[in-house]
């Protein structure tokens, strides 16, 4: 019978090597299909820019070209720039162009195509730097133009699938061997296929990519954008796991029976654990390999710790520089410690108010105090805001009023940190009180008749039975807070905006502008993130410590 | 039934209201101020809330258009209904599932696969906006309302299988048990027993999970390039960007988004408390 099985086995993984196989090879020739695209660029890329300079050199104009080069007219392509001062100004230049128009001007439908291509683009995305391509087809006699960010990668770049095929064979030999029994000789057979297999597609689409030719229509060069590539190789990878994975399945009998007993459960979490893996776990992941690279301009180079030593023991780290790592982490912690102090002690008297017997309208007053809660916290953070503006800002009107001078609330560290906390505790109080008067509820009332026959007065009730009864209930909220509070990105990013000069950014909103804001620096900002996730995982590891303690005390 | 008695307990209580007026006064005037503002005919801010009041700020709000002539707030609101709603039944399909398997069966990775939800909980939106950025763009779902909907849908399934495990929990077993013995398979009982049986849950955590996606500002703004693509949050924003600020519209937006959905809070708010102390902190 053992036997028997084992056959059915063999002929079905034959059966899957094969399907796997073929299917890779599909995506293969669909990816060097679009490398020699690719390819074609570079080549106009050089072609042009070769020509350019020929033509601006001789004539200072364009002269008419042959029209064999290529079945398109006109292509131009821009580098656009960000104006430092006024973001919505674009510095455009003229970096290829291949064209026998004389200028742009007489191109009107080019022309239009490009302002087209910009008025679509009006963006906040946190691009420095576009290229914008542009074009017009002999053929069809259209127009098109495209905006890229990365087409200055993509026109150099050389072949990253190698990459990806690395990563993939590598994890694939890992997994194989953590899951396939050690003496099972199979995982080195596995392991030997595997490489070989991508090895083997890996030169032929070299061979192939070697000479370029055919595929002249520019109309396809849209359709490699780098994000094609991208999905044709992380398919393969699936594939390459599931390859794995089947593999495994035969291999390790004790996995199976694992996964066998318990299919049920394990399916009914299936979706809801892959969504997680990948929208969660693997951006994390990918966030932690990401921060020991270097990125510039779209240009990533290994660095090992790199990034981690710029951040902690790097140039920047003068306690007084605002841009530097102690400096935001000593902001937020001051930050988190103020506002739960505030948040605990606001919420904790309105509850103790709103929890005496026979107060009338408690419901409507709850209702007013939670109020503060359920508004999103984005609109909360530009309202306060807009409060605080220096000439009409209702505050600086209250201030006025009592006979001060106007207070400019963001040119300031303190004054501007002042406007976040002021929002945040406006903010943050309602929880507290909430959860305080959940707490309060439960407190037994027999305890304060027998405190009133020993004649107890109202504080030492308080002190000696809320309090102490209060402290288990309320310290999951506090912890809760704590970590809200230390990463309340959207109150510091809108209300101070970080302003002046990032001195009352905290590390979250920091880790952000490190990469959106400062040239794309993504390695850096990813650091920055690993280590904001280091504290809070270690805060919670001695916060879950703390706690469980208490529950064993008690 | 001395008078000095009778007294004296008023004004206690009187002093309490006083302060407690004096607090809600507090609490409710950025309120008051966003309304003014969305009301008052100018652009800039209203110094008191005295004044005249127009609904003219909506009336532009609706009828802002891009340059196609396409009305650009009411694609954005459906964007974020569109965006809210499709993540929000994701996401209580995914919990639902999970949360069941949770609270029902005992398997091997029970306990790590909880404590890996609470890790999830642990690092917020912001920290994993770089590499969900780069994949999003990878994948080319960048600019795009999928591309919204597949990060939103995931983030409050964590959240939403600890509410839902903590109410499958108050089911009782005998149910099933008798379904079982009538021949009911686990996933007839699934379908047919459990899930009408948690109707209101479903709705609380289906709700949460909706506000969530509602009203999340900072992934919609790097995510989303196009003004055309933008959630209205977004928009909301640039009203009040650095150049030229446009209070009247951002409150107009202001009150029409909030409203809606601090009714909403109000009412799941009681049932929010438990799960987030249970499913925050402890596993």
């Amino acid at each position: 019978m053992d036997k028997g099985r084992k056959k059915i086995n063999i002929s079905y993984f034959i059966l899957f090597t094969v399907f796997i196989l073929i299917l890779e090879a599909l995506l293969y020739s669909k990816t060097i299909k679009m490398n020699s695209l690719n390819e074609n660029l570079f080549s106009i890329k050089t072609k042009s820019n070769k020509l350019f300079q020929e033509l601006s050199v001789k004539t200072q104009n364009f002269a008419p070209l042959q029209k064999d080069i290529m079945p398109i007219q006109d292509i131009f392509i821009f580098k656009q720039k960000q104006d430092k001062r006024y973001p919505f100004i674009y510095n455009r230049d003229l970096i290829y162009s291949l064209t026998n128009k004389k200028t742009l001007e007489e191109n009107s439908l080019l022309d239009k195509a490009i302002y087209d291509a910009c008025d679509n683009n009006k963006d906040i995305s946190p691009f420095n730097e576009r290229y914008i391509i542009a074009y017009n087809n002999e053929k069809s006699g259209k127009c098109y133009s495209f905006i890229s960010s990365k087409i200055d990668k993509l026109l150099n770049s050389g072949l990253p699938q190698i990459w990806y095929l690395l990563i993939g064979v590598i994890l694939i030999i890992l997994v194989s061997f953590v899951f396939i029994p050690k003496n099972n000789k199979n995982r080195v057979i596995l392991s030997v296929i595997t490489i070989l297999y991508n090895i083997f597609f890996y030169i032929y689409s070299l061979i192939i990519l070697r000479n370029p030719q055919n595929i002249k229509e520019i109309d396809k060069i849209i359709s490699i954008t780098k994000s094609n590539l991208t999905q044709t190789f992380i398919i393969i990878m699936i594939l390459n796991l599931l390859f794995v994975a089947f593999y495994i399945s035969k291999l390790n009998q004790k996995l199976t029976d694992t996964l066998i007993k318990y299919k049920t459960p394990y399916l009914y979490i299936l979706p809801g654990g892959l969504g997680i893996a990948l929208l969660s776990f693997a951006p994390l992941f990918s966030g932690i390999i990401l921060s020991f690279f270097k990125v510039k301009y779209g240009n990533y180079s290994f660095t090992w710790f790199e990034n981690y030593t710029d951040i902690l023991i790097g140039g920047l780290n003068n306690i007084a520089n605002p841009e530097g790592f102690y400096y935001t982490f000593f902001i937020t912690v001051i930050w988190t410690a103020v506002n739960i102090f505030f948040h605990l002690s606001i919420g904790m008297v309105i509850a103790l108010v709103l929890n005496k017997k026979g107060l009338k309208f408690k419901k409507i007053y709850s209702i007013i105090f939670i109020i503060p809660w359920a508004i999103p916290n984005y609109i909360t953070a530009l309202i306060w805001k807009s409060m605080f503006h220096k000439q009409f800002g209702s505050i600086n009107n209250f201030l006025v009023y009592l006979g001060f001078d106007r207070i400019s609330w963001f040119t300031d560290t303190t004054t501007a940190f002042l406007a976040n906390l002021f929002t945040n505790i406006w903010l943050g109080f309602p929880f507290m009180m909430v959860m305080t008067l959940g707490a309060l509820q439960s407190i037994p009332t027999h305890l304060y008749d027998a405190a009133v026959m020993d004649g107890a007065t109202k504080w030492q009730q308080f002190k000696y039975i809320t309090l102490p009864m209060l402290k288990p209930a309320l310290l999951p909220s506090v912890i809760l807070g704590i970590i809200w509070t230390f990463n309340m990105f959207n109150v510091i990013y809108l209300v101070s905006g970080g302003e002046p000069n990032s001195s009352t950014d905290i590390l979250i909103t920091e880790a952000y502008r490190w990469a959106f804001e400062r040239n794309g620096r993504y390695g850096y900002s990813a650091a920055y993130a690993t280590i904001i996730f280091i504290v809070l995982y270690l805060y919670n590891y001695v916060t879950g410590k703390i706690s469980g303690k208490g529950e064993e005390d008690e | 039934m001395s008078k000095t008695y009778k007294e004296a307990v008023p004004f206690k209580t009187i002093l309490t209201h006083v302060i407690l007026i004096f607090l809600s006064f507090i609490t409710l005037y950025p309120v008051l101020w966003v309304f003014k503002m969305a009301f008052s005919p100018s652009q800039g801010f209203s110094t008191s809330l005295k004044g005249s009041y127009t609904l003219d700020n909506f009336i532009t709000l609706f009828t802002i258009v891009d340059s196609e002539q396409n009305l650009l707030m009411v694609r954005q609101f459906w964007n974020s209904i569109f965006v809210s709603v499709i993540s929000a039944f994701i996401g209580l399909v995914l919990a639902t599932s999970a949360a069941y398997a949770f609270s029902r069966f005992e398997f091997k990775g029970k306990k790590s696969g909880m404590s890996a939800m609470l890790i999830t909980q642990m690092f917020p939106g912001v920290l994993v906006i770089i590499p969900l950025y780069l994949i999003l763009d990878n994948i080319g779902l960048l600019n795009s309302l999928w591309g919204l909907i597949l990060v939103y849908s995931t983030t409050t399934v964590p959240f939403s299988i600890f509410m839902l495990k903590g109410y499958f929990d108050t089911i009782p077993k005998e149910i099933e048990e008798a379904a079982i013995m009538d021949g009911a398979s686990q996933f007839t009982i699934f379908i047919k027993i459990i899930i009408p049986l948690s109707r209101p849950a479903l709705a609380i955590t289906g709700l949460f999970s909706f506000m969530t996606a509602w009203n999340e500002f900072i992934l919609a703004a790097t995510f989303m390039g196009k003004e055309k693509y933008y959630t209205v949050p977004v928009m909301l924003q640039s009203f009040v960007g650095a150049f030229n600020t446009q209070w009247g519209l951002f409150a107009a937006g202001s009150v029409i988004v909030s409203l809606p959905v601090v009714i909403l809070f109000l009412y799941v708010q009681k049932h929010l408390v438990g799960g987030l102390t249970a499913g925050g902190i402890k596993g």
